[in-house]
């Protein structure tokens, strides 16, 4: 090697280098010949394309009972709602996603021009009457807010009534709260909260002070910190507090009385989606009856066909206070009010 | 050093290559026995199937009959079914609404199963056997991980119930440990490619579907081999991945020290040349400067070196030649102004010697004359001898030389009254040999003045012979006297290798001189006393003939 420097170096001449440089690249391609070649992955292409923002508990036996019944192959990406309305703006959607399941009816309604319509079995939905008639998405469950609360810690007298009263200084530092940029949960319970008590961006200021900006990032934590003591009482979603009290009769949770956000989940097809014709029987499937029984049996959730019943001991959702506000006004301030979050997150000085 | 370094590589390369096809053979040989295995495991499968509906006991049983006896032939019939596959799997019987009847083992089997989801709703839509992987995220209560089914028609062709073979980890790891080693994956695939068995994580999930479809391969980044099989009969999947021998940080480590006793090599090739520079050119170099500095006539330059090798040796000659060459300029240019004094002295002793010869010759004619015949015969023998001491010819022959010896002899005896004798013992053969002129009288003269001093009747002989040697043949000439022989110090004198002057022996010292003039060290003179009293000098020169 230093020869060939040498050599180079002192301009001998470049017939020599060549030489040396072509023996060089002779013996490391023959070396190089002698290593087997490493498998590529191959690029199977499934029959469908599914992106879901749902916990995998739910998505994932659905999609396996379709592929038993039909034989046909999925594939799943998931992700937020925030990571849906991202690709649904880069106009990246179409590219690889033929079906979105399980995603929340504001991001499905504001896009709804995003979605093929598809009249599948309609007449049994409950739905708003709008989406039922546009047919661009299907209602699949019902999702309402909840406070769940250690039965052990917080008194009967002392349970809470709403998103209001847990800014109350005796919940300082004992309230459970998964961060709103990982739960769409808290983040539409922080939502309506501002606009409960009617200016926007108060209610945060004053929860993430109650925090003490202590969050939490699943329901695994959050379920733990409430049944072990840490915390005494959270936010979080029906299904979530439902299975709990089945599993542990110490805790129990309320609806709030401001009225809860009632948070409706529903599948689409991509208006450029490729299998039509499998993105249907999927839709099909999951609209159908034994989806319906299997949500409300195995993941405690509230279908949105009206012929299921509710999971046993859950209130109708008719006698539940509900707060509502127009899809485009929600979508408005979601953003305004995670970036206030973080703000108030990021600008917190530890006190002395 | 590229030849090395390429064959290091290679013989890596070979060594890996090697390796990885002896671990291709061990895989497939263990795929083998796992399909084997997997096989006879759904055959035996089949065949309690088989044995439950051979008759219509099973599907009475299910259908609700009270009969004690119809009981006891089920349990027996279930017993004996288990037995069959006892260790791998259990066996349970649910009705046609779901509801458990009875199990091989109550455990871990679930009580009821949903029509209208997982494995009774894939039964509803077939007659035949159902290869069901359990979900985790409903069947959250039990350890079954696989569910072989089939249902019970009754002879209505209604469903009278399911017949239910579990599966759990325990079963698969019983039924295959024997069949890979702790470092291997294997993976039990469904129909739908979803794992059903693990025995460990695999390396890279990512890459299952891929595998599945190539079949058999390797991967050099992860450094594994796989391979799979697909039963169509039995819908499942295997999938074996088995790492190579040498690990990814074996090879890199392999290159890195090929690498290290690569710059190793460098290093030391590095160290070699330095040495050799330090060592070789360099001393070349100081002795070529020695060598330029000596052409420019500086004899005093010397290399100074402690080293026993041909470079030193090569050193001290070169000191050796210069100390020689600047001593040989050194004696050339002694011997140059001596010849030079001699030269000198002899035009000094040159002087009018035709006057000092006429003048000799007048005092014959006159001694003859006034009829003194010893003053003639002085006068005539000095004449002769200064006429031969001022030839021009510096060698003469022996004959000549002993002509003025006898001329010299005739005025010492006049001078001394004819006190010795004078005798010459010379083969005639040599009387052509020639030598310098002059050289033989101051040895007479010493004999006459020192050697016989105060004697009477004393005796001088002059004698010479050849002696033959190898290599040259040697005149020898001595003078002896039978006198009070020569003292010790004169000896040792006369002796010595080089003689300085001595006042009073000048004579002998021109003899030496002349000698050494001319002969340079091919001569020799040496003086003796004899043990019958006296001396003798003998001179010894090549032998030249006139």
């Amino acid at each position: 090697m230093i020869s060939v420097l040498i050599i180079g170096g002192i301009h001998i001449g470049t017939k020599r280098i060549r030489k040396y440089i072509c023996l060089c690249l002779a013996a490391f391609l023959f070396l190089n010949a002698c290593q087997t070649k490493t498998d590529s992955s191959s690029d199977i292409k499934a029959d469908l394309i599914v992106f879901t923002s749902a916990d995998e508990s739910i998505y994932k036996p659905i999609i396996k009972e379709f592929m038993e019944r039909t034989g046909l192959s999925i594939n799943v990406i998931t992700g937020s709602s925030t990571d849906l309305a991202d690709r649904l703006q880069s106009g990246t959607l179409s590219n690889n996603i033929d079906v979105v399941f399980a995603i929340d009816s504001v991001m499905l309604e504001l896009n709804r021009t995003a979605w093929l319509p598809y009249h599948a079995e309609i007449s049994a939905f409950d739905s708003n009457p709008e989406i039922v008639n546009d047919g661009a998405w299907i209602p699949l469950y019902h999702l309402p807010i909840v406070i769940m609360y250690n039965k052990w810690l917080v008194t009967s007298e002392e349970i809470p009534t709403g998103f209001e009263s847990l800014l109350s200084d005796q919940w300082k530092g004992k309230i459970a709260f998964i961060s709103p940029n990982d739960s769409e949960i808290s983040a539409y319970a922080l939502l309506i909260s501002n606009n409960i008590i009617g200016n926007i961006g108060e209610y945060t200021k004053k929860l993430i002070k109650n925090l003490e900006y202590q969050t939490y990032d699943s329901n695994q934590t959050l379920n733990s910190s409430i049944e072990t003591g840490h915390m005494y009482l959270g936010i979080s979603s029906e299904d979530n507090a439902y299975s709990l009290t089945k599993n542990n009769p110490n805790i129990n949770y309320i609806y709030p009385n401001e009225g809860t956000f009632i948070i409706t989940y529903g599948s689409a097809i991509s208006n450029e989606c490729t299998n039509t014709d499998t993105a249907r029987s999927f839709i099909d499937f999951i609209s159908s009856e034994d989806v319906a029984l299997f949500l409300s049996d195995n993941n405690h959730l509230r279908p949105a066909r009206t012929d299921i019943s509710a999971p046993d001991g859950l209130r109708p959702l008719s006698d539940l206070p509900q707060f509502t506000l127009p899809f485009n006004e929600i979508m408005k301030q979601y953003k305004i009010m995670l970036i206030g979050w973080n703000n108030h997150l990021n600008t917190y000085i530890p006190e002395r | 050093m590229i030849p090395i370094i390429f064959s290091n590589i290679f013989i890596v390369r070979i060594l890996d290559e090697s390796l990885i096809h002896r671990t291709e053979s061990e895989l497939e040989l263990q795929m083998d026995q796992i399909k084997n295995h997997m096989d006879e495991v759904f055959s035996i499968s089949e065949d309690i199937f088989k044995d439950l509906t051979k008759d219509d006991t099973t599907c009475r049983f299910m259908s609700g009959a009270a009969d004690p006896y119809l009981q006891k032939d089920i349990y027996i019939l279930l017993y004996q079914a288990a037995n069959k596959i006892y260790g791998y799997a259990t066996i349970s019987l649910y009705d046609a609404n779901g509801y458990l009847l009875l199990a091989s083992d109550n455990e871990e089997v679930p009580s009821a199963l949903p029509l209208y989801w997982g494995l009774l709703k894939k039964l509803s839509l077939t007659s035949d056997t159902v290869y069901y992987k359990t979900d985790t995220f409903v069947s959250r209560n039990t350890n079954i991980l696989y569910q072989i089914a089939r249902p019970l028609l009754n002879s209505q062709g209604k469903t009278a119930g399911y017949i239910v073979l579990n599966f759990n980890k325990d079963s698969f790891a019983h039924l295959l440990s024997n069949d890979y080693i702790a470092s291997d994956c294997l993976i039990i695939l469904d129909s739908l490619l979803e794992p059903i068995y693990t025995s460990r994580p695999l390396t890279d999930n990512s890459n299952i579907i891929s595998m599945l479809d190539h079949g058999r391969g390797k991967n050099h980044t992860e450094r594994y081999l796989y391979q799979s099989y697909r039963s169509s009969q039995y819908h499942y999947a295997i999938l074996l991945q088995k790492q190579a021998q040498i690990s990814n940080t074996s090879i890199n480590m392999m290159y890195l020290i090929t690498m290290v006793i690569t710059l190793l090599c460098l290093f030391l090739c590095f160290m070699v040349s330095l040495f050799f520079s330090r060592n070789i050119s360099r001393p070349i170099k100081h002795l070529d400067q020695a060598m330029k500095q000596v052409i420019t006539g500086d004899l005093s330059v010397r290399m100074h070196t402690d080293r026993k090798d041909e470079l030193g040796r090569l050193s001290q000659s070169f000191n050796y030649m210069a100390a020689e060459l600047d001593q040989y300029i050194k004696s050339a240019i002694t011997r140059q102004k001596n010849l030079d004094e001699t030269t000198l002295k002899l035009y000094q002793a040159q002087l009018n010697p035709h006057f000092l010869y006429n003048t000799l010759d007048s005092i014959k004619w006159l001694s003859k004359i006034s009829q003194s015949n010893e003053i003639t015969i002085l006068a005539e023998n000095l004449a002769l001898m200064l006429r031969h001491s001022i030839s021009s010819q510096p060698f003469v022959t022996l004959r000549q030389e002993l002509e003025i010896i006898r001329y010299y002899v005739e005025i010492q005896k006049i001078r001394f009254s004819g006190q010795f004798v004078f005798a010459e013992e010379i083969p005639k053969i040599i009387y052509d040999c020639l030598l310098p002129k002059m050289i033989l009288q101051p040895l007479v003269e010493n004999c006459i003045l020192h050697g016989l001093e105060g004697f009477e009747n004393g005796y001088i002989c002059i004698y010479a012979e050849i002696q033959k040697s190898s290599e040259a043949d040697i005149l020898s000439v001595s003078v002896s006297d039978d006198g009070s022989g020569i003292n010790a110090d004169m000896l040792d004198w006369l002796n010595q290798k080089d003689v300085i002057k001595k006042r009073g022996h000048l004579g002998l010292y021109n003899v030496i001189q002349i000698l050494k003039l001319y002969y340079a060290d091919n001569y020799n003179i040496s003086a003796s006393n004899l043990k019958e009293g006296g001396s003798v000098v003998t001179i010894h020169i090549p032998v030249k003939r006139s």
